[in-house]
């Protein structure tokens, strides 16, 4: 290349924003429009009577309003959607949230433009073999269908200590609280816990750290804590487009106190979360333990701890394979041996681990400032996506409890949540194979003895032992040789249902997952209200109902359930899943009962009695008294006594609140009021008030009431120092992470089809730092081959002085649908043995100029009308089939 | 009371009806179309031939809360040259019903300079990238 050092980074700094690359689309690609426009005189708007009488809805000249919540991310911004006429027309924040104040971001005010959108799906469809194209079917007949299908997969599969083996439910953090509660209690009820969902992939490990350090899943704090910071501590997080409503708050308060309040962004990649920052701590992907420990070190060196807080309220664990029995738990140990621990972890040690721009002072300067200001931190999945997760979560955990940044005004440590509903619905819900509703868990005798009893099934109803997480679900449909040799005794899958999500392109290392799926001796039931990869690989996919098109509740980061209303007709022979569910019941009760295994027989009973409470209620009305049903059994009957307890929170006191309840919420007062916003601490925490009288612990001001401590106190965990699973090395010599862009939502199956949205990012890119596009010849916008162990992708490349990641790193976004640019076909599938959480942000590649730069065009999945039926584009098209 | 929200709504009534008039934007969504697709989006181009507005609004709250171009000023369908008050509705809601309320007839930046939105003086002096944090 003939082309120096600096003439080349003029240039790439002048490419900037223009390597951002492409558009090609603008929609015309599928030449429609982006909102079909509803048959002159057709009145969309369906707002339930009670609805219609609460603070919920407004009317205002010829719009009439529905209040509900954004489904975008995990903020849980409150919004009211306008339809003129009869039609959505437009979305606006809620002034009196205390969440986004009214503040929206692009995704958020532009959905309604997907309620009437051509490629949805409004009819059952389905196919016996995946070779053959789609028929529409009624859904009498698909329900008929679906029970044969999973009586087959039962009984070619076997009964164990977790139930039926051959049965598996995928879910989501984006379905509603009630659709995941149903849904768990429904396989439950059959037998069988092989029950998982998306938010393995995004917040398994913040549930292990706190479940670690707190003894109990959640946050102790909330939002509010921004706005009283004066440190905020960001880990791991692209805040600014992830959570752009928070990150508005942060910039917020950073500028109106530039001196007072400091912005820490700690990331291997520059992203626009700095551009507000102070510092920047950029370190080698994989090396955050040395980092975070070596913090703690200097807070103890330099006797910044608050001696008082962790002598009161804290003690010190370490689990030692081997040794201890329980992972959990583990042993205690003390201060001094924790303090020993720690000092291995030198600022000068951890620099050099780091690399990037840290250096020790960089490090005393940080961990000075965290220990003597109030601090807020936040992360995702830089820390959750790892195959030390939970511990990375329990390091920045343990910096909050060594300086009392807990409990109080403006310090916590907080998790952001990546989906709207994966605290909510999936956390609390019970949607994972370990967990049961309201904080219980399946290997406890006594929770699900509790529970059989709220839902009036036989004692031993739900099997003891958990089942399969998600990379061993998907290996367990996959059934390769290899993936038997790594999960001894695996059994196969043979029916799964996938509900609101597509794994087969947000799994990691997912060529052998989408073989799995292709095969015929799997049954696929997806419901969804597009056509996604996963669809295109299922026998039946069922329409369901868009957000507003049905009524439920979301639980966002901050412990704080929001209810969204019915507002919207939905289009066609489009469904809830509450509704599905309870009609798939009866039928496969009928179906039951004359199977000949007493053990198969006996099931009938327990799945009708399962949907039995609700059937009326389907009857009459599965928009909004269905959802009523299920969220009254949910919250009143299953949460209560819980600490994440949601019994006040009724429907109609959900309405009235513009920014939802936040648990614990044991009584209607307290949930009218809000609930509770910093949990934990005595007089402000009903639960800890409470447990404080009763343990007669008069003079403690927080107490840590999480069921696994029994010495109510917060555990500081010695966690030691370890890299990522797949270091780079001399063949692959790059790391590679990956994320999300703001305008789009994972896989863009819904921001794709926005055409504001996908007119700007129509496809993916690789972001590489400059110095190493000029050693490789690459220009901005060329080509690029990147190859892992596992997939290839060809992707144009983006070369920033401004952003971008570190040295030997690449960077790309997961959003984009074509074969050649999905990049999880690269990213690794190894995951924490602790959260099961899978490692999509570090793995090696290495990455070679492929062609130079060209016209790039968005690909969206979207079924065609065929001979014989529907088929996916990319099941005609050559170029976008996978598997061959 | 019930005179005033009957003004309102119809103030509203007539704003909200604006979105139907769009603008032509100056060079043809076409001749956009046919560039390469490094130089389609808004703020590359604008960046060149606005160099003054691009740096406005990249200095601004709305630009590090990334609050882009088509957010108010819409796509090639939906294209406005000078932005409806209904797009600051979205965020601003209650900001526009007072302002109606108290001068009837004027918009956000007759008080807040376009493409800044500060009231007093200017965006925000430094926003930081790669360079200032000594990184590789």
């Amino acid at each position: 290349m003939g082309i120096g050092r600096r003439e080349f980074l003029k240039k790439s700094a002048a490419l900037t924003a223009a390597s951002l690359v492409g558009i090609n689309l603008k929609i015309k690609a599928d030449g429609k429009l982006g909102v079909e426009e509803a048959t002159a005189g057709e009145n969309l708007a369906q707002i339930p009577e009670e609805v219609k009488r609460s603070p919920a809805y407004k009317k205002e000249g010829e719009y009439e309003w529905v209040r509900g919540v954004c489904r975008f991310c995990g903020t849980g911004c409150k919004v009211w959607l306008g339809l003129k006429n009869g039609k959505p027309a437009v979305i606006r924040g809620e002034k009196n949230s205390v969440i986004n104040f009214g503040f929206l971001c692009m995704k958020g005010m532009l959905f309604y433009k997907l309620f009437r959108h051509p490629d949805r799906l409004t009819q059952p469809l389905y196919r016996k073999s995946k070779k053959e194209p789609f028929k529409p079917i009624s859904w009498e007949k698909a329900f008929d269908i679906i029970a044969d299908e999973m009586i087959k997969a039962i009984k070619k599969g076997e009964w164990g200590p977790m139930g039926w083996t051959g049965i598996a439910y995928y879910g989501s953090g984006q379905a509603l609280t009630e659709e995941t509660y149903l849904f768990q209690k429904f396989w439950r009820c059959l037998g069988s816990n092989h029950v998982e969902g998306n938010p393995r992939l995004c917040m398994a490990s913040a549930v292990g750290g706190y479940l670690t350090s707190f003894g109990t899943d959640e946050p102790a704090g909330g939002y509010a804590d921004f706005e009283e910071a004066d440190t905020i501590f960001i880990i791991g997080s692209n805040t600014a487009e992830c959570h752009p409503i928070l990150y508005r708050r942060i910039m917020r308060r950073k500028l109106s106190n530039p001196k007072e309040v400091m912005v820490i962004n700690v990331d291997p990649r520059v992203s626009p979360t700095s551009k507000i920052a102070d510092i920047h701590l950029q370190f080698k992907p994989g090396t955050d333990l040395a980092l975070l420990n070596a913090i703690a070190n200097v807070i103890i060196q330099e006797g910044l701890y608050d001696k008082e807080f962790v002598e009161k309220y804290c003690s010190f664990h370490k689990f030692t394979k081997g040794k201890d029995k329980v992972p959990l738990i583990g042993h205690q140990v003390s201060f001094e041996e924790y303090k020993e621990f720690v000092s291995k972890y030198t600022p000068e040690y951890a620099a050099e681990v780091c690399g990037g721009n840290v250096t020790p002072e960089l490090i005393r300067k940080v961990a000075r400032r965290f220990a003597t200001t109030k601090t807020v931190s936040i992360w995702t999945m830089g820390l959750n996506q790892r195959t030390r997760g939970v511990w990375v979560n329990n390091l920045v955990t343990n910096l909050h409890l060594l300086t009392g940044n807990l409990g109080k005004d403006g310090a916590d440590a907080l998790s952001l949540t990546g989906q709207p509903n994966a605290c909510g619905g999936v956390r609390e819900g019970g949607g994972l194979c370990h967990i049961l509703p309201g904080h219980r868990v399946v290997k406890n005798p006594k929770h699900r003895a509790e529970l059989e009893k709220i839902w009036g099934v036989p004692k031993g109803t739900i099997p003891p032992k958990p089942g399969y997480h998600t990379v061993k679900m998907f290996s367990a449909i996959s059934y390769t040789e290899e993936d038997k040799k790594r999960f001894p005794g695996l059994k196969p899958i043979y029916f799964i249902w996938v509900n609101e999500t597509s794994p087969l392109q947000s799994l990691p290392n997912m060529r052998r997952f989408r073989e799995g799926f292709a095969r015929d001796d799997v049954f696929v039931v997806v419901t969804d209200i597009f056509p996604t990869r996963t669809s295109e690989l299922a026998n039946m996919i069922l329409p369901c109902a868009f957000h507003f098109e049905k009524t439920g509740v979301y639980g966002c980061t901050e412990r704080r359930s929001q209810l969204t209303p019915k507002a919207v007709k939905a289009p066609g022979q489009a469904m809830p899943e509450l509704w599905m569910l309870v009609q798939l019941g009866q039928v496969l009760a009928k179906k039951l009962r004359k199977e000949r295994d007493p053990k198969l027989r006996a099931r009938a009973k327990t799945i009708y009695q399962c949907v039995a409470p609700f059937i009326e209620a389907a009857k009459r009305d599965p928009w909004w008294e269905l959802s009523k049903k299920v969220w009254e059994e949910y919250a009143q009957r299953v949460t209560k006594g819980r600490d994440s307890t949601l019994a006040g929170a009724t429907y109609e006191v959900l309405l009235e609140r513009p920014d939802g309840v936040q648990w614990p919420a044991p009584t209607v007062e307290i949930a009218r009021k809000g609930g509770t916003l910093r949990r934990f601490v005595v007089g402000k925490d009903p639960l800890a008030t409470e447990f404080a009288k009763k343990h007669g612990l008069t003079d403690w001001k927080i107490i840590d009431y999480g069921h696994l401590h029994k010495d109510h106190k917060f555990w500081i965990w010695l966690r030691p120092y370890k890299g990522p699973a797949e270091p780079p090395d001399a063949e692959y010599p790059f790391y590679l992470s990956t994320g999300r862009v703001i305008d789009h939502w994972h896989t863009g199956s819904m921001t794709g089809r926005i055409r504001e949205l996908a007119g700007d990012y129509p496809h993916t890119w690789i972001e590489i730092n400059p110095k190493d596009a000029q050693r490789l010849g690459i220009q901005p916008g060329d080509l690029v081959l990147l190859e892992t162990r596992r997939g290839r992708n060809i992707l144009p490349a983006r070369i920033s002085t401004e952003e971008g990641p570190m040295e030997g790193m690449v960077f790309v976004y997961w959003y984009d649908q074509s074969k050649d640019r999905m990049i999880n076909f690269c990213t690794i599938d190894a995951f924490d043995p602790g959260s099961k959480q899978p490692e999509f942000k570090i793995c090696a590649c290495r990455i070679k100029k492929y062609a130079p730069a060209k016209p790039l065009k968005q690909f969206l999945v979207k079924l065609e009308k065929v001979s014989g039926g529907y088929l996916h584009n990319s099941e005609i098209d050559k170029s976008q089939k996978h598997p061959v | 009371m019930k005179a005033k929200v009957f003004i309102l709504s119809a103030g509203f009534a007539v704003m909200l009806s604006s979105l139907s008039f769009a603008d032509q934007h100056p060079l043809p969504p076409d001749t956009i179309r046919s560039l390469p697709p490094q130089q389609q989006q808004c703020r590359v181009c604008h960046q060149q031939v606005t160099p003054k507005v691009y740096k406005e609004w990249a200095h601004s709250k709305h630009a590090i809360a990334n609050v882009r171009c088509f957010q108010c000023h819409g796509t090639f369908e939906d294209f406005h040259r000078t932005p409806p008050l209904t797009k600051c509705m979205a965020c601003h809601y209650n900001e526009v019903e007072t302002m109606q309320k108290n001068k009837p007839g004027s918009v956000c930046w007759d008080c807040h300079k376009e493409h800044i939105f500060e009231f007093h003086g200017h965006g925000v002096k430094k926003i930081k990238t790669a360079k200032d944090f000594g990184v590789k």
